[in-house]
């Protein structure tokens, strides 16, 4: 019949056409477009402005560039601070400033969270947002604040320690202290992330487990040490690691507060690298130096990761 | 526990918490105390003579207004551009194949390791050559580049079933119909969390902004306010209240968005 | 990994050759601030100017360009306003991006560190040399031009508040009618209304930044010593002369006649906190501190007191020292010819009789100009200033990377200060670092 060869014959077409259509969104050079169709706007932008700075700042460490002059000289910038006394100094305020804020954030949220995850929403609610609420302040606006409770006439620091009769702390003019102050404005701004990650951590151990612990007689440290520590390893890892790569870029509230001082000693790398680049116009010291800290950091980062020896999947 | 200790800890934390909310505290209600008043011992409390005056010669001596403006253009813009370019590299990592992607991948996490001050100089010198200085632009560029805006909607977007796609393309639908119809849908909960944290960032991205936006008319709250510290040097009041305008648009964001900026914070670390 | 990398190597490639084209050489001043771009006669030109922020010099800036751009038609200018806050950063910036400003007003301590950088054009054919102190025009010259016209400088001095002086009946250890004084008379002063008790302190310095730092060298002067060599080339403060100055400055401080915490103390804090709301006997300030206080006493932000300025004490009480501060005009290098010949013609307006008269009119300014200068009663702050200038030695404007070796003093200050060195270690310390600043920043 005419008619079903007709459809016989559009049956067999449409077999072809959709064969070869198959073929061809299948093929590689189709699935090559549109992938890089979605990719592309972010491969541009991260280039240019992530991949091309860092590997631009390494190539101009290697130069004395400055207002009207750029020479090659190699390792000269990088002899230059290893042999400076005031980048020695940053290097190890640097390294205080790290070592005060991060085990103590840390430590601190942990504490916080394994208290606070037995209370209500509510109560839970008021500390997530008591400690996250300086996140959400800028630090310039907190740094300003702290400016004038540091006061050491006016300020409310010192009227409190009063109240205790302790003699006024020189907050911001005695180098033994000022580095303390800085430390402490940090921690106010390091503890909110982690502590709402340790809350949400905590929340994922099941009971089940602590109850299992509590009839073979186990007393809360126990537990603590060897259920709920490692349980929050990754959590532990992931917020140490941010902890501290955030508190080795501290900048604001040192320009704020401190201006580096007294003394040099609150000046840390980073307070350093803003002042000679954007100061001082030099730009291929100010280079090496970025690359200094980028690598302490990467160092540091490395032995946290193997320390915690976590095998979190990215 | 003993019920003294759980006693005393709760006293503890609480204090804590105070401890944390104080400077804030300190700072709104100084921003209604008076130069004189603002240098008084012992400080009061809560202000006793309330005066609007310090907002009164913020207004009129800077230009506090532009400058919120700035911020909330800049932040905005910033976060809708990079939530774009974040989502679909999010969906092109996961669903679909490039060359070089494992590649390209590799460099978003080893960069998100890498602080952003290492490119300063040479980011300053490529704004330069744009002719970009003292343009918006040039704090929203690096903004859209942060890799780790592509990490989190890599994350994100690896809980979309790919059955879905695939009912999608069988049904005839475009490529990009499947974006937009199928895709976004589903990873709706990730771009807002990431919109949180790029909002956030730009909002406080104080250093590059600082040294890219040095015309008064250009800046943005953050540094503003923190040129007019020296300028009402002795006048904590007015710095005060200079602070108080910065803070107030940001903490209503963080209100009304609360329950993002938690889940926004979470997603992002750790799976489980 | 074939395509799609190549596409993004030459991405990465060409973005850098674009970025790379433009780093050669030079680090700064290659095209002007301004868009527009003209001939200096008759066609359209925009000026950008500079100002600083001072409040009670507004109105007499708009003035000036308004009286320009009248009697210039088709030039326009273009008034920015900038906070002193981070000025050195906001040049150093500018010329790193080539965003200069034509026309600049501002502290005089600013630009001419980059004289010598061939950034600032000479004005010394701007101006009518006659009716300037030549003393002045010297300090603001390097190499025989002068890149700065200043149209209000002051020299600072002590300034004090009579009222503590009077209630502790001592006004008597306060030198009369700018007479000079030691520096034994300066501490018996100090020390009689110094009472801490009451919160109350003979004698504010401060080390906390780089703000005031010149009190500290006009003190080390009056004991003889110098910042610089006569021929401006290398720092000499670590004299002898200089190390008995600190160490006698030191001491102040530890007979607790200096508030606590002098040394991160900010100049701003000491004398605008401290001083204006009457805790401080004595301070180093000028015209321009007394004009502002003037102003928060009207608004009543602090209350009244009676106030003087005095000259800087000696050691042998026969002389004093002073300096230049103050704010000028000068016009920057932006290789654009004929916008630079209209901006030179644009400074020398700015600085015209008329237009020094507008801004004289602030209390805080003494017109720079000799033939204004009888305008000023003897014993008015203003006068007395016009003595204490008689004094002035140079602080070392033109020194290459004079801004530098500000950043490097207040902390050896610091260190003596807190005794974290000896007097003498700090000043060697300090003029080590200076002549490498000054090195670095004359190749």
């Amino acid at each position: 019949m005419p008619g079903g060869a007709f459809s016989a014959a559009a049956d067999f077409l449409r077999q072809v056409h959709e064969e070869s259509w198959d073929k061809i969104m299948a093929s590689r050079a189709y699935r090559e477009f549109w992938g890089f169709f979605f990719i592309l706007p972010f491969l541009l932008v991260f280039a240019a402005f992530e991949i091309y700075p860092f590997l631009d700042a390494i190539y101009l460490s290697l130069f004395d560039y400055g207002i009207g002059r750029k020479e090659w000289i190699g390792f000269g910038n990088y002899s230059h601070l290893l042999g400076d006394d005031v980048f020695l100094k940053s290097i190890r305020n640097t390294f205080l400033l790290v070592l005060g804020v991060v085990p103590l954030s840390v430590g601190f949220s942990l504490a916080a969270a394994s208290i606070v995850i037995h209370k209500s929403a509510a109560v839970a609610s008021f500390f997530r947002a008591s400690f996250y609420l300086p996140i959400v302040t800028s630090q310039v606006i907190l740094s300003i604040a702290w400016l004038w409770i540091y006061n050491p006439m006016t300020g409310v620091a010192n009227y409190g320690l009063s109240l205790f009769g302790i003699e006024p702390v020189m907050w911001l003019s005695d180098s033994s202290v000022t580095l303390v102050a800085v430390i402490i404005v940090v921690i106010t701004w390091c503890v909110g992330q982690p502590f709402i990650l340790y809350l949400a951590g905590l929340g994922g151990i099941p009971s089940s487990y602590y109850e299992a612990a509590s009839i073979d007689g186990a007393s809360p440290w126990r537990k603590f040490w060897s259920i709920t520590l490692p349980l929050l390893k990754p959590t532990t890892l992931y917020v140490v690691v941010t902890t501290t790569i955030g508190a080795f870029q501290t900048f604001v509230v040192i320009q704020l507060l401190t201006g580096g001082g007294p003394n040099y000693s609150t000046t840390t790398i980073m307070y350093m690298l803003y002042e000679t680049a954007f100061k001082y116009g030099n730009l291929g010291l100010a280079s090496a130096m970025g690359v200094l800290l980028a690598v302490l950091i990467s160092i540091f980062s490395l032995i946290q990761f193997k320390f915690f020896r976590s095998d979190v999947e990215y | 526990m003993t019920k003294g200790l759980k006693w005393a800890a709760d006293l503890v934390l609480y204090l804590c918490a105070l401890f944390f909310l104080f400077p804030i505290y300190w700072m709104i209600t100084g921003s209604f105390k008076s130069q004189s008043m603002a240098v008084q011992i012992p400080p009061e409390l809560f202000p006793s003579a309330p005066t609007t005056a310090n907002y009164t010669k913020l207004f009129a001596e800077s230009e506090v207004v532009r400058w919120l403006l700035n911020s909330v253009l800049i932040a905005g813009g910033s976060t809708l551009l990079a939530c774009i370019v974040a989502t679909m590299a999010g969906y092109a990592f996961t669903k679909h194949r490039f060359t070089g992607q494992a590649v390209l991948f590799g460099l978003v996490i080893v960069t998100m390791m890498i602080p952003r001050q290492l490119g300063l100089v040479p980011l300053f010198t490529l704004m330069k050559n744009l002719h970009l200085v003292n343009n918006g632009w040039s704090v929203i560029l690096p903004v859209m580049a942060l890799p780790f805006a592509a990490f989190l909607m890599k994350q994100f977007s690896q809980t979309v079933p790919n059955e879905l796609l695939e009912a999608g393309k069988i049904d005839g639908c475009s490529e990009i119909a499947l974006f937009t119809k199928l895709f976004l849908p589903v990873v709706k909960p990730g771009i807002g969390a990431l919109a949180i944290f790029v909002f956030s960032f730009s909002w406080n991205d104080y250093l590059w902004q600082l040294i890219m936006l040095s015309d008064e008319s250009k800046m943005t709250i953050n540094v503003g306010i923190s040129t007019l510290v020296s300028e009402f040097s002795a006048n904590y009041g007015a710095q005060m209240a200079a602070a108080t305008m910065g803070f107030i648009p940001i903490f209503v964001v963080f209100i009304a968005f609360q329950r993002y900026f938690v889940k926004g914070i979470t997603v992002g670390s750790v799976k489980g | 990994m074939r395509k799609a990398n190549w596409a993004a190597g030459a991405l990465v490639l060409s973005i850098g050759f674009m970025a790379g084209c433009g780093n050669n050489g030079n680090g700064g001043t290659a095209e002007g601030g301004s868009p527009a771009s003209a001939s200096a006669s008759g066609q359209k030109v925009e000026l950008t100017w500079w100002v600083d922020a001072r409040e009670d010099l507004q109105s007499a800036y708009e003035s000036i360009k308004g009286d320009y751009e009248t009697a210039h038609p088709g030039t326009t200018i273009k008034l920015v306003k900038t906070p002193d806050d981070k000025i050195a950063e906001r040049i150093s910036i500018a010329i790193n991006t080539a965003e200069l400003p034509d026309v600049q007003q501002g502290a005089i301590g600013w630009p001419l560190t980059y004289a010598k950088k061939d950034l600032l054009v000479p004005l010394e054919e701007a101006i009518d040399k006659e009716d300037f102190e030549a003393g002045v025009l010297d300090s603001l010259s390097v190499d025989g031009h002068l890149y700065i016209i200043p149209n209000s400088i002051t020299a600072p001095g002590m300034m004090v508040n009579l009222d503590l002086f009077e209630a502790k009946g001592a006004t008597d250890l306060l030198p009369k009618n700018m007479a000079t004084w030691t520096y034994d008379q300066f501490k018996e002063a100090a020390q009689a209304v110094n009472d801490p008790a009451n919160g109350i302190y003979g004698f504010g310095t401060y080390a906390g930044d780089t703000g005031g730092d010149q009190s500290h060298h006009l003190f080390l002067w009056g004991f003889g010593a110098s910042t610089w060599s006569d021929d401006k080339t290398k720092a000499v403060l670590n004299s002898p002369e200089g190390v008995e100055g600190l160490e006698y400055l030191t001491s102040l401080i530890d007979e607790g006649l200096t508030p606590p915490g002098t040394p991160g103390l900010k100049a701003g804090a000491v004398i605008n906190e401290m001083f204006l709301q009457g805790k401080i006997g004595m301070t180093f300030g000028s015209l321009a501190n007394l004009g502002a206080f003037d102003k928060a006493f009207a608004e009543g932000s602090a209350k009244k007191f009676n106030y003087d300025i005095v000259p800087y004490p000696s050691k042998d009480g026969e002389s004093s020292n002073s300096l230049l501060l103050g704010y000028g005009t000068w016009v920057w290098n932006t290789k654009d010819e004929a916008k630079m010949s209209a901006a030179k013609e644009f400074a020398t307006f700015v600085n015209s009789k008329e237009s020094m008269a507008k801004m004289a009119e602030a209390a805080s300014v003494i017109a720079t100009r000799k033939s204004m200068a009888a305008s000023y009663a003897e014993d008015s702050p203003q006068g007395k200033t016009i003595k204490l200038s008689a004094y002035a030695k140079d602080i070392g404007l033109s020194i290459p990377g004079y801004s530098e070796t500000r950043n490097a003093f207040f902390p050896e200050l610091q260190a003596a200060f807190t005794k974290h060195k000896t007097a003498q270690q700090a000043l060697d310390d300090w003029v080590a670092k200076a002549n490498e600043i000054i090195a670095t920043n004359s190749k």
